[in-house]
């Protein structure tokens, strides 16, 4: 099972190599040493609450200095970057929420994340010129075909605060793609989603891992067991197991973190999307085929 | 006029524009010339409306006693520094009640350069917005730390601080006096008057111009996305504090040249034109016109030039003291924000817009039915979507960032069939 994703891994030129990475806020060292890699394919980052893995996004996007290790895209090292300067990298990072400006339409909203490829200048800005109208013709067009590919594309002129929150999350994510990412980072795209919406999206995240490489965090267990290629484990900011989603379920130590140590059933219980639908009802996780 | 509004940037800016600009040559050599139609390029589109924009005012201001040219001009120099201050409060989000330091250091600038240079208008014009957009990036590198209150703290310093230097220097600034200015002299049989007021007009309108352009640009959006989220912005690619910095340095420019405006209507440039109160009037005006909104800034100047003379007159009808009626405008202009920031917090122009459209879905339910219909397309589509599965939608997209599709798509359904094939068997264990 494991060379399946290794095979798909090793196709990717720039990967996101983190080695030894440790980042200490006052007294509290939120991460511990911790190393990883992420290139093509999606790899699920999970872990209990606290154990670190927003901070290790927050690192990777230049929100947070690290103490101490290393921290490379490509040939790129990273770790004194600033966050705007991310997505130019090919790395793109959709928020917990959702980060939408509310009061601006969607396809306003999609057409930010154009930033770092948009080319136009500030005096051709003023004058209005005609290279500026185009690229913004050439970005609007480029924001509705993605808006259309994500099932979105009617809500285009409207106010993204004034729609339903599995919406909000489709035009996020539009916005990241925008970019052209290599690299999608996705931070809990399934909160607040409905079943059926997570069944989409399973979809979505598990093509996109053919095209691109994702990391994603979750705490939806269904999810991470549905889309990953591979699995790594935080808790209290180190890595305590790394593995296919199948091996870190029937992993002891990882059972112990989440559920304390007392239940040995694993963390399958959470699993209930699998149960619930059985594979074949209008919301399920697509098969392979 | 209405395309100059702020908020339809999305909209004006729409694909529509890059689409037909190719093919609008040969469209234009074949249309019959049935009715007057505005070219579809929006460089030429603004010009044109520019130009009519321009005629108007000039036909107006011809027909205006000289009294009036003077209010109708300096509606116009308001409009310029309100424009300015639209973007900086009203686009990007960061307040500010020193705009009127920035006028005075472009009316400074100006007179200092006809006193001493006798340089022609236009550059003297020139230099005041340019002098003050420096000052601007100057204060704009440290105000991209702040925020909110601690922002509105430091632009009051600034309105604050900069009088005292001209008085320091009474020397070079004239002192209280001041220093005299020569307003331009028109041509032809043309009064002063009404040439001056043409200028600040015309100006108005090409600061508008130049405004909406950046406004509906990558810019514009940038300073909406940097005004509502930060992160967000941040993370989508913008460089927020050099956002921040770009809005500081046009919102000074607008200022400084307005500045160089009202030195050349008063006819005099001293501390006493730009008291604190005028930073807090244009605020108050910009609010009141619509936050963010450029046709705004037009309401929110006729409400700075003739609120004061409402209110003298409304003095006099009362028969109210000289103390009391030289309060009246001020108190007014209090009342009637608070009154509109309860009633009516778009303002003016947001008002205006919100009539306009319950007017437009009673017509013909035309924005109603587009809405529903809307509504109804993202319904379906979403209900397909999940149907499907989400894999169908994607999969025609241009691999454009992944490199070549086939091999990879082909090695990422092995990849996956263990995770599902692992679902079923976790689901028969439970």
């Amino acid at each position: 099972m494991p060379t399946a994703s290794g095979a798909t891994l090793s196709s990717v030129g720039s990967r996101l190599v983190v080695e030894d990475l440790t980042v200490q806020f006052a007294s509290l060292r939120a991460l511990d040493g911790v190393s990883l890699s992420a290139g093509q394919g999606v790899v699920g980052l999970i872990g209990p609450n606290g154990a670190g893995k927003t901070t290790l996004f927050n690192v990777i996007c230049g929100f947070v200095r690290p103490t101490s290790g290393r921290l490379s895209y490509g040939n790129v090292g990273l770790g004194r970057h600033h966050p705007h300067e991310l997505s130019g990298l090919g790395i793109a990072r959709t928020l917990q929420g959702v980060g939408l400006c509310k009061t601006q339409s969607v396809l306003e909203n999609v057409m930010l994340g154009a930033e770092a490829r948009a080319r136009c200048d500030i005096v051709s800005a003023l004058l209005g010129s005609r290279r500026s109208s185009r690229e913004e013709g050439r970005i609007a067009e480029r924001a509705r075909q993605l808006l259309d590919e994500l099932d979105v594309g009617g809500y285009a002129s409207r106010r993204a605060g004034e729609l339903p929150y599995g919406v909000q999350k489709k035009v996020a994510l539009a916005r990241a793609l925008i970019a052209e990412p290599e690299l999608l980072l996705l931070d809990e795209p399934a909160s607040g989603l409905s079943e059926a919406e997570l069944g989409d999206l399973a979809g979505r995240i598990r093509w996109l891992g053919t095209h691109l490489g994702v990391l994603l965090v979750e705490h939806r267990m269904d999810l991470v067991n549905a889309v990953c290629d591979r699995v790594v484990v935080l808790n209290f900011g180190q890595v305590i197991a790394e593995g296919t989603a199948a091996e870190i379920r029937d992993n002891s130590e990882v059972a112990a973190a989440y559920l304390g140590g007392t239940v040995t059933a694993g963390i399958t219980g959470s699993a209930g999307i699998t149960g619930s639908d059985d594979g074949a009802g209008p919301g399920s996780i697509p098969g392979p085929r | 006029m209405a395309s100059l509004d702020a908020s339809g940037t999305a909209r004006g800016a729409g694909a529509g524009d890059a689409i037909d600009a190719p093919g609008s040559g040969r469209a234009g050599g074949s249309r019959t010339p049935r009715r007057l139609r505005l070219p579809r390029q929006p460089m030429l589109r603004h010009l044109a409306l520019a130009a009519a924009g321009a005629a108007l005012c000039y036909l107006v201001t011809s027909l205006l006693s000289p009294y009036n040219d003077v209010l109708a001009g300096e509606i116009g120099l308001y409009v310029v520094a309100l424009a300015g201050l639209s973007v900086l409060t009203g686009m990007s989000g960061q307040i500010s009640l020193g705009h009127g330091a920035f006028m005075a250091v472009g009316a400074y600038t100006a007179a200092l350069l006809a006193n001493h240079t006798g340089l022609d208008l236009a550059l003297q014009l020139l230099a005041a917005a340019g002098t003050a957009a420096v000052l601007g990036a100057v204060v704009g590198l440290p105000a991209t730390r702040l925020r909110g209150p601690y922002l509105a703290g430091m632009t009051l310093l600034l309105a604050l601080a900069l009088p005292p230097i001209a008085d320091r220097w009474n020397s070079l600034f004239g002192g209280d006096q001041g220093l005299v200015t020569t307003p331009p002299t028109a041509p032809g049989d043309l009064n002063a008057q009404q040439w001056l007021a043409d200028i600040e007009l015309w100006l108005a309108i090409l600061t508008l111009v130049v405004v909406a352009n950046l406004v509906r640009s990558r810019f514009g959006r940038a300073f909406r996305a940097v005004r509502d989220d930060e992160v967000a912005a941040a993370l989508a690619g913008v460089h927020v504090a050099r956002t921040k910095v770009i809005a500081f340095v046009v919102a000074a420019a607008c200022g400084g040249l307005a500045g160089g405006l009202l030195g050349l209507t008063t006819g005099v440039v001293s501390t006493g034109e730009f008291p604190l109160t005028l930073s807090i009037q244009l605020l108050a005006a910009m609010v009141l016109g619509g936050a963010g909104s450029l046709v705004g800034a037009w309401w929110g100047a006729v409400l700075l030039v003739y609120l004061p003379e409402w209110s003298s007159s409304l003095a006099g009808d009362l028969q109210l003291g000289a103390g009391t009626s030289a309060y009246l405008a001020t108190i007014i202009f209090g009342a009637v924000l608070i009154v509109a920031m309860i009633a009516a917090p778009g303002g003016i122009q947001g008002s205006l817009r919100l009539c306009w459209a319950y007017v437009g879905s009673r017509r013909g339910g035309a924005g109603t039915g587009d809405a529903v219909r809307g509504d109804a397309v993202g319904g379906d589509a979403v209900r397909s979507g999940a149907m499907a599965g989400g894999e169908r939608p994607l999969q025609d997209r241009a691999p454009s960032s992944g490199g070549p599709a086939a091999p990879r798509g082909a090695a990422g359904s092995p990849g996956s069939a263990p995770n599902v094939q692992s679902n079923e068997s976790s689901n028969s264990d439970g």
